[in-house]
This record gives structure tokens, sequence and C-alpha cells, in this order.
């Protein structure tokens, strides 16, 4: 019962986020916009054309391509709202008065910080869930064929990416204490880990180590590609199990030692 | 003899912004206390003086350079969040009710929903909210949260209770709640650790009083005996007397006052009048405050 109140009051407070009401409403608008706007002619059980507010598209090479980039955006604009609703959490977190009154009640403060961190990872985990059925259900009503596979890998991918960086933040928050400061940081990872990871092999033996320190968001962002081209990668949840496993054993530590002043 | 409830040994805090901090910052010294069931302790002191520190060590959660903070496990068991408190800046997010707050709180206590039920509602007509039971924390004043936060530090029936300026943002008709409620807590047995600037509210409750400076004791004694020691009278005379040093008098517009410190100083000041044929007006007992002895503790330092 203690670890269900924790979790509540936070699912609360991540849903109260704007930038994770802001995803709430696109995701809604997407589901909207799929399910009274979007209109697919088969012929012979074949996708020939789509028609997109009263306007026909045939499916060529153009439309393909355009579908592809498409998705791509949206999937950047679900990940970057993502981050921005979850980056200051932590921070916002150590600095609530209502920490201290969690440690009285009796919480170890290792605890605290585990549930909260499940708790955050499970409301995304719960808000994607959704929004990822409503999706599956919705094409299928559309277009007839299953689209189950493919947004498991978008669920899967997206908390993976969120999972890692609200360990990140775990532990920028805990020495800065600032959102501003766990917000920068964690924006600045999830850009330049990508773009320093292209040149991976070629790059000097400290930029190779720098980026062992990063988490491994182009790894997960590769295996949620090669699904859509109906690949699969294994590899990529025990790199990011062991990222998330490291991380939050140095926040929890610190943490473990600090003063709640 | 009661029971100590928390014992602090030689207790010592040092604030070092990080490893290579010259100048760190010696919030307690040596600091050894102890704390009894069912008493009510203020602990006073200027801005800085190591209050904060002090309450936050004994809740665990400012961990101590040196010295130690014993728990008496016969009295509180720990292990089912016997302990209440209230911050000094008690915050919860604005899209709350004082309801759900308490009920999240009331649960993390461990404590049964049947009971939980029935004893918030309990804890609000205590407080003076259940008739905003169901209102949203952003609609509420400064008030209102403070009497929030005391509903939540005693919703799990604590056997020990830290409030750290539990009376400062509240209306005359809330000190005297918070005052009423805090007497009959530690009528039931309850240990409260008071943490204030309002002399006068703790001088009407509390038991005890430590008064701290720059992270030491200075004193530290029963309410009364403090104020006893500090006890002295009045002489009120008709006319200028020449009094030997220490004594003096002054004029007030209406009579002359000659001020004494002691017992033993009235009986002698009254010797050197009869002496020269004067009888005092009147032998007025001086009325000492806490907020006297306060100034004076700190002056003297």
């Amino acid at each position: 019962m203690k670890q269900l109140s924790l979790f509540t009051t936070t699912f609360q407070k991540v849903i109260h986020q704007p930038a994770i009401i802001l995803l709430i409403v696109v995701e809604c608008a997407l589901l909207l916009i799929l399910l009274f706007a979007v209109q697919c002619e088969y012929d012979n059980g074949m996708l020939v054309s789509i028609h997109v507010f009263g306007k026909s598209h045939d499916m060529d090479l153009t439309a393909i391509l355009l579908l592809d980039t498409l998705i791509k955006f949206l999937w950047n604009v679900i990940m970057f709202l993502l981050v921005l609703g979850t980056a200051g959490l932590f921070a916002e977190f150590f600095t609530d008065p209502l920490l201290s009154i969690y440690i009285t009640k009796g919480f170890p403060r290792y605890h605290l910080v585990l549930s909260y961190y499940l708790s955050v990872v499970f409301t995304i985990a719960i808000l994607q869930g959704v929004f990822a059925l409503a999706m599956s259900i919705t094409l299928y009503l559309k277009t007839g064929s299953y689209f189950g596979y493919f947004f498991i890998s978008v669920l899967l991918s997206s908390l993976a990416i969120v999972s890692l960086l609200v360990s990140v933040s775990s532990l920028v928050s805990v020495f800065f204490e600032k959102p501003t400061v766990s917000l920068v940081v964690v924006l600045v990872v999830y850009f330049v880990q990508p773009l320093l990871s292209f040149g991976y092999d070629r790059a000097s033996t400290a930029v190779n180590i720098f980026l062992l320190l990063l988490p491994p968001i182009s790894q997960v962002n590769n295996a949620f590609f090669k699904t859509l081209q109906s690949e699969s990668s294994i590899q990529f949840p025990i790199i990011v199990f062991l990222y998330i496993f490291f991380v939050l054993s140095c926040t929890l530590f610190y943490f473990q030692k600090k003063d709640i002043v | 003899m009661l029971e100590y409830i928390i014992k602090i040994d030689a207790l010592s805090k040092i604030y070092r912004k990080d490893v290579f901090d010259k100048q760190p910052v010696a919030a307690l010294n040596n600091v050894s206390l102890s704390f009894y069931q069912g008493e009510i302790v203020a602990v006073l002191g200027v801005n800085g003086a190591g209050k904060t520190t002090l309450t936050k060590c004994m809740l665990q959660l400012v961990r101590p350079t040196s010295g130690k903070v014993l728990f008496n496990e016969h009295v509180l068991n720990r292990k089912k969040s016997s302990i209440g408190y209230l911050p000094e800046h008690f915050r919860v997010p604005p899209y709350c009710t004082a309801r759900g707050v308490l009920h999240t709180l009331g649960l993390m206590s461990g404590m049964e929903r049947s009971e939980l039920n029935k004893r918030i509602e309990l804890v609000l007509q205590l407080v003076g909210l259940d008739d905003r039971r169901n209102s949203f924390v952003k609609e509420y004043s400064k008030g209102m949260i403070v009497r929030l936060g005391i509903a939540q530090a005693i919703l799990h029936n604590p056997q020990l209770l830290f409030l750290d300026e539990p009376t400062d943002a509240l209306d005359p008709l809330g000190k005297i709640m918070v005052r009423n409620l805090l007497r009959d807590l530690s009528n039931q047995g309850v240990t409260i650790v008071v943490n204030s600037h309002l002399l006068t509210e703790i001088e009407l409750i509390a038991h005890r009083a430590v008064i701290l400076h720059k992270g030491n004791v200075i004193r530290e004694g029963n309410i009364g005996d403090l104020l006893a020691g500090q006890a002295g009278f009045f002489l009120q005379l008709s006319s200028y007397i020449e009094m030997p040093p220490p004594y003096s008098c002054s004029y007030n517009g209406k009579v002359w006052i000659c001020e004494v410190q002691s017992t033993q100083e009235l009986q002698q000041a009254l010797d050197i009048l009869r002496g020269k044929g004067v009888t005092p007006l009147n032998v007025i007992p001086k009325r000492t405050t806490l907020e006297d002895l306060f100034i004076r503790t700190i002056e003297e330092q």
C-alpha cells in the first residue's frame, strides 16, 4: 500500500507536467485524425491510395518516402516531449518538502529513489501503452492489417530512451537539485550522443571513453528504425539495463549520504 | 522517572560546500540533550543558530559529523512510522486536495483505509479545515497550508512530533487551536519538539526550553525554573532616594522606581531604605517573559 501511494503521487505529478499534457494532446490529435480524416483505398488487397481530409494520394514511391519521413518526425516529436516532461522531475523530487516527510515515515532512502524512478517509467509506460493500443486498434479497423509489432517497438523504444534519460537526470539532480540544469544536461545528452556515435569507430580513445559515459540512445534509435524494416535487435535491452543499473547505483550511493537541507 | 525518548550525545555538524571548502560552517557544536515522553520542548535561537539542523539530525535527514542520536526503542517503534514532522516550508502540489494529501500520507504511514478515513475527518476538524477538505490546495491561504501541514504531522498518531515554525503564518484563532492541540497531545504522552521564533506562544505551551546560539546550547531548563531564576522586583518610592550601587532609582513620570534582581537584593534594598527611614509605596514582583530571558541570554553571548 505504501508503494502504491507513492506511485499514485508520482503518476499525478508526471501527468501534470506541461510537456506531458502537450504530448497527450498531440497523441489524441493523431488518433482523431487517423480515425476520422484518413480513409484507405484497396485494390485486390493492395493499398493503392490514401484519402487525407478528403484529398486523395496515390501510394507511389514518393508517398511511401513521405510516410516514412512523417513517422520519423512524429517519433522525434513524441520523444522530445517525453524528454521535456520527465527530465526535471527528479530535481523536483530531491527538493520536494514532502521528501523529508517520506523519510520520516520509515522509507529507506534507496527505496524512495527506486520507487520514484519506477513510478516515472511506469507512468510513461501506461501513457504510451494506451496510445500504442489505441493506434493499433484504429489502424486495424482502417486497414485490416495488424500493426501491433510496430507499436510495441515504439512503446519499448520510447520507454528505453525515457528510462535512460531519467536515470541520467536522477544523477544530475542529486548533485545540482535544479530542474533547469537537469533539463539542459538531459537535452544535450539526448541530442549529442547520437551525433557523436556516428564517428564512434574512427574517433580517438578519449572520445570513445566519453561516449561510454553517455546513455546508448543511438543504439535504441537504430533498433527502433530496424524494426521499421522488419529487422529485430535483441542486444540493446542488455546495454540499456547495464547503463541504467550503473547510473542509478551512483545516484543511490550519493543520495544515501546526502543531507536533506 | 520519565523515560527518555531521544538522547543526543555530543552531536556536531559541520557543513562544507565541497571537499575543498576552506571555510566550513559549524551548525552544531558538541550538543548533548535528552527529550522525555510527554514533554513539549521549545528549541529557540536566532536565525542560523542550528535549530533546524538539530531537528534534521534527530530525524536522520542530516548526517551528523560526529556524535549520536539514540532513540528509546522501548517507547518508540520507529518501524511503525511513529514520528510526525512539519517542515518549515511545507508545500504540496497545487492540484491536490487536503483530503487527497492526507489520504496518500496516511497510506504511506501504513494506516488501514477504514481507520484512515475516520482519522482524516477527525484531524481536518481539529485543524479547522473540515469545510475545505475537497478544495484544491492552490485555493488555500498560507495559514491553511500550515494547518494542513499540522494535520499530516498528527494524522498517524505519532509518539514523537517535530514542528518547525508551526504558528508562523497562523491567525490568532489558529494559534490558539495549535496551542490547545499541542497541550492535548502532550497530555496523551506525545513528545513534542517545537522550533519557533514566537516566544510568547512558546511560553504558554512549552515545558522546557533549549536556547541555541551558533550551534551551542547556551541555556536549557524548565520554563518555570528559567523564568524564576530571572525574577526580580520593582520598589515604588514617593521621592528620589540616593542608593548605593548596584541599586539605582529612575522616575517613570508618576513615581520613582528602584529595580532589584533577586529576593536577596530586595532584602538588602529594604534594609537600606529602612535605614534611611523610607517605606516603599509598593513592592511589585517583576514579570520576566521568555522573550526577556531569550534576549538577555543572547546579549550575554
